[in-house]
């Protein structure tokens, strides 16, 4: 067996703590107390009804990160937000698009939109342009969101998934155009650059708690969470403390 | 049926490439061959993406589609760039330099509006966001910072107050690496789970 440095180690250790915490959440499925999730997410709830009631369209971006080309690190959230998402807009007057800057995450993000048509027996009302790839990097993806966000019938746009600070320009358009946003971005200099703008965003690892659709996921996530966060916070003081007294050179 | 077996080969395969990562150098033949794969599968797929691509262009020609100019554009651009890489090659040191002629100044416009952009936005946050303890801490620790780094501030080498000075200018450092490592943990949790098969359970 090769042998493991420190920081391995340290991974390895962090990976079978959240292993564990995960199996003690999912033995506990009894736990009651329900938690808050981020306002931004639940927020989705109520553009699908606006985009449904006055017949608009509604945009979803999932950003640049999945296949690695991209700067962004890849993850599923966006694609969790757009599989609930599209199941619920299936019938709305106009149909919801989403929009992508990585080929890897547009074939998967076309898999989910025909899905979420041959679900609802429907194929026939999917269009190959409901699910978009804008561009072959983030800001030629910038550049292909901004002339649909430019119409007239768009009840909401919901950004989900790797930005870069550079895409404050879709919400700076958005906000001209009167269009309520979403933003929930893993990357913290795009939370950082879109907290200056009008648009409802998650804050730090919120992000990873997409409370759309069903709530168990999220639920479970965040009690998982608050315990990873509070070892950690017990692991930090512990180490200062160690550090300070010199145990630890 | 057919979502468990997904599962499992999510899970396996995830499970298999998180284990090669910790016993490196003795897995790293086949960490390569997984992660060439990958980048074959990857490239596979944006080629897929951009034929769709194309052919959306297309249709919103064909049909007259609001906006289609965007679209001419677009293949014209397309063409011009493909055409000229297949003959010159696309390690063509003129051809790069004819792209990165056009790429450069759209960039750098694009960079310099979103500098505009920011600015209009930073002076209008309180008016969006409301004056709260978040907005009053983001505006104020936003300036101090900038003028903290600006570099005005010394007062000669290793006196007591540049020393402070130091410590201060490492506090947004400190503070993004506190939020990174909240960040980190959920994309772990939400990696593991995914393994697990618990996404797709709970939908």
């Amino acid at each position: 067996m090769s042998a493991l440095n420190r920081t391995d180690l340290l991974a390895l250790f962090l990976t079978l703590l959240t292993v564990l915490i995960i199996l003690i959440a999912n033995i506990n499925n009894g736990h009651k107390r329900s938690l808050q999730a981020p306002q931004a997410y639940e927020d989705i709830d109520t553009l699908m009804h606006r985009s449904s009631e006055e017949g608009k369209s509604l945009l979803i971006g999932l950003g640049e990160g999945f296949s690695g080309i991209g700067s962004g690190l890849g993850d599923v959230t966006g694609l969790m937000v757009e599989k609930t998402l599209m199941n619920r807009v299936v019938f709305n007057d106009r149909p919801a698009q989403s929009f992508t800057s990585d080929g890897a995450l547009a074939c998967i993000s076309h898999a989910i939109v025909h899905g979420a048509y041959k679900d609802a027996l429907a194929s026939e009302l999917f269009r190959p342009e409901y699910n978009q790839l804008t561009g072959m990097s983030g800001l030629s993806g910038l550049a292909g969101i901004l002339p649909e966000l430019n119409r007239s019938d768009n009840a909401g746009m919901v950004l989900v998934g790797s930005f870069r600070p550079e895409s404050l320009i879709i919400a700076d358009l958005a906000e001209r155009k009167i269009i309520p946003t979403i933003v929930a971005s893993g990357s913290l200099l795009a939370q950082a650059a879109f907290f200056t703008s009008h648009a409802n965003l998650t804050l730090g690892e919120d992000y990873y708690l997409p409370a759309v659709g069903k709530q168990s996921y999220t639920q479970k996530s965040a009690f998982i969470m608050n315990w990873l966060r509070s070892l950690f916070a017990i692991g930090l003081v512990l180490a200062v403390i160690l550090k300070l007294s010199g145990v630890i050179p | 049926m057919k979502d468990r077996q997904g599962i499992i080969i999510t899970a396996v395969s995830g499970i298999f490439f998180l284990v090669a990562l910790f016993f490196q150098p003795r897995t790293s033949v086949i960490l390569n061959l997984v992660i060439n794969w990958t980048i074959i599968l990857s490239s596979v797929a944006l080629l897929v993406a951009f034929v769709r691509l194309i052919a959306t262009h297309m249709r919103h020609i064909a049909v007259g589609r609001r906006g289609f100019l965007f679209s001419l554009v677009f293949f014209a651009a397309f063409a011009t760039t493909f055409i000229a890489g297949m003959f010159m090659g696309e390690g063509n040191p003129e051809y790069l330099k004819w792209i990165r002629a056009v790429q450069l100044p759209i960039e750098t416009a694009v960079l310099g509006l979103l500098a505009l952009v920011l600015m209009s936005l930073a002076a209008k946050v309180f008016r969006e966001r409301g004056w709260s303890v978040l907005t009053i801490s983001f505006g104020t620790s936003t300036l101090f910072f900038l003028f903290l780094n600006l570099g005005f501030l010394k007062f000669g080498n290793n006196t007591g107050l540049d020393k402070m000075i130091i410590a201060l200018q490492r506090l947004p450092v400190i503070g993004a690496r506190g939020l990174l490592i909240g960040i980190a943990l959920g994309a772990l949790v939400m990696g593991l789970r995914v393994l697990f098969g618990q996404v797709v359970e709970n939908e």
